[in-house]
């Protein structure tokens, strides 16, 4: 393999992983705070994904305007789906709450499919050509989707990390009893927990259609290996998710090209399965110490 | 203060609290005693909304029943719960302000002064995780947390548990100064001997209700107090 190859290759990669970093932020932070496993989490990168679609065929406006919008549109969504069909079912058993993510998965996808048909959408409008660093030829809009997604992984991390919500965030995940009796809106909390992730996942949409075709299925693959990234970078380890998210990443672009797109899969989820061969605590699970 | 009247706390079939109430007056010292299993933390987690149930509660002269446990603290209730509960993967200065979740930034620089000239070694492992403190020290955190907001009225729930003698006698210190500084204390203890020395009332639970109760001096030498809770 030539070094600049190895480079362009290198770069996909980043792409790839930063995408999924943003995607496994949403999910982490679903399962964090509410201890949902968000598998309808697909649908709203679907939703982002077509939502600029529409801006741009429609509207013929730029697809960078699909970012604020999906970003909006998610947000929104989010918090009604949140508060009229999760909020309904967060003191039943697990399983109430995974068959009702995997029931809006469906619904999404059936909706997708009845008003889009399965054609392959995609746009020409935005940024076009490239930039040539001596030989690696990286497309302007691969640029655009990493950058966005280092800008709103940066922004989400430190309203997480430093802001007094992120705080109350951080206290309702680790206890939610104790974080109530501070005095914490945790019902609020969660609500604005899960619209914030359909938000990320909605934006992820969105330029997930700047470098791709759209399709009703086009979120379905990306949480998956999203759901990759989160086991393998374990909760509430920023680090390690950025490892997963990276490495996923990698092995994506090189595994495809390198072999197949098939063999990308088999070897993501290899890798997933070994991962659970080693984590003594599951998956999902951390020590506890106190 | 605190009034609370018909309190029914159920888990499935079986009856946690079976319809009972107390009260607690302004700048009181109010013990509940009882043995395990009686129902006392049912009961506070009632009062603190933490629970579902039924029955009444009134916070200087407020009707906070319908509330939920975020809108009660908010007015005036400090919480120190069964076991500490304390945010584990947080440092000491971040389980603090926590507490101090709703006071503005000011409040909060005032709560930190206060907290860490009242415990000490808090302040000198305000950067440390709270699960990395030993059980007293996670004690201390729970009691100084549950104070950054100036609450009306402490609920502490066997906050001596498990702690050594001479952390036992500081704890029972520190609530001896809160108290002489105005705070209201409604105290679920098992130290009986302790409590019933620094309380003015004290409540016996038994079995989901209230079974007896009197001056905090009479319950320390009545015979059926001192067989089953002093010994
Ligand atoms: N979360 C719970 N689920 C089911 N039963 C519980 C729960 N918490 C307490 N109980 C039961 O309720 C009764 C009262 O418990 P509790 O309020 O903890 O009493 P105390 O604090 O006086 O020891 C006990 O029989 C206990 O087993
Ligand atoms: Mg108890």
């Amino acid at each position: 393999m030539s070094l600049t190859l190895f480079f362009q290759l290198l770069a996909n990669g980043l792409v790839v992983g930063g995408l999924l970093g943003i995607v496994a932020l949403g999910l982490a932070l679903i399962f964090g705070v509410m201890r949902v496993v968000n598998f309808a989490h697909g649908e709203f990168i679907t939703l982002g994904a077509y939502a600029t679609y529409l801006l741009v065929t429609q509207l013929g406006a730029s697809p960078l305007f699909g970012i604020p919008l999906a970003l909006a549109l998610g947000g929104a969504i989010g918090w009604l789906i949140q508060a009229g069909v999760i909020a309904r079912v967060t003191e039943r058993p697990e399983l109430d709450m995974l068959m009702t993510t995997y029931a809006l998965s469906v619904v999404g996808l059936g909706a997708f499919a009845a008003g889009f048909g399965g054609d392959f959408r995609s746009y020409s409008a935005g940024p076009s050509g490239s930039l040539d660093l001596a030989g690696v030829v990286v497309g302007w809009r691969s640029l655009t989707v990493l950058l966005t997604c280092l800008v709103m992984g940066a922004a989400t991390l430190l309203l997480v990390q430093r802001a007094r919500v992120g705080l109350g965030l951080r206290a309702l995940a680790q206890n939610r009893d104790a974080a109530a009796s501070c005095g914490i809106n945790v019902i609020a909390s969660e609500r604005l927990a899960f619209s914030a992730a359909v938000a990320l996942a909605a934006a992820a949409g969105a330029l997930v259609s700047l470098i791709g075709t759209t399709t009703p299925t086009v979120g379905h693959g990306w949480v998956l290996d999203g759901f990759v990234v989160v086991m393998l970078g374990g909760l509430g380890s920023v680090a390690g998710a950025l490892v997963a998210a990276f490495g996923i990443g990698f092995v994506q672009s090189f595994a495809s090209y390198l072999l197949d797109d098939s063999w990308a899969r088999i070897i993501i989820y290899l890798l997933l399965y070994a991962a659970i061969l080693v984590r003594p605590h599951g998956l999902l699970g951390r020590q506890e110490h106190a | 203060m605190l009034r609370v009247a018909d309190i029914r706390v159920s888990y499935g079939q079986a009856i946690a609290v079976a319809g009972t109430g107390l009260h607690v007056p302004q700048g009181g010292w109010v013990a509940l005693l009882g043995a395990n299993g009686a129902g006392k933390t049912s009961l506070a987690r009632a009062i603190v909304g933490l629970v579902r149930h039924q029955g009444r509660t009134t916070l200087a002269g407020e009707d906070i029943s319908a509330l939920p446990a975020w809108e009660r603290q908010r007015r005036g209730i400090g919480y120190v719960p069964e076991g500490r509960q304390v945010f584990p993967r947080m440092t000491v200065e971040e389980n603090l302000r926590v507490g101090a979740y709703t006071c503005p930034d000011a409040e909060v620089r005032r709560g930190l002064d206060m907290a860490f000239a009242l415990f000490p070694r808090l302040a000198e492992r305000r950067a440390q995780l709270a699960a990395t403190l030993s059980g007293g020290e996670q004690q201390m955190l729970a009691l100084a947390r549950a104070l950054m907001t100036q609450p009306k009225l402490l609920l502490v729930d066997e906050i001596s548990w498990g702690l050594m003698p001479i952390l036992v006698t500081q704890v029972f210190a520190r609530l001896e100064e809160l108290h002489r500084g105005g705070l209201t204390i409604l105290q679920i203890e098992q130290n009986a001997r302790e409590v019933l020395r620094r309380a003015q009332h004290a409540y016996v639970m038994a079995a989901g209700r209230i079974v007896l109760e009197g001056p905090a001096a009479d319950l320390a030498r009545d015979s059926r107090v001192v067989e089953s809770y002093i010994g």
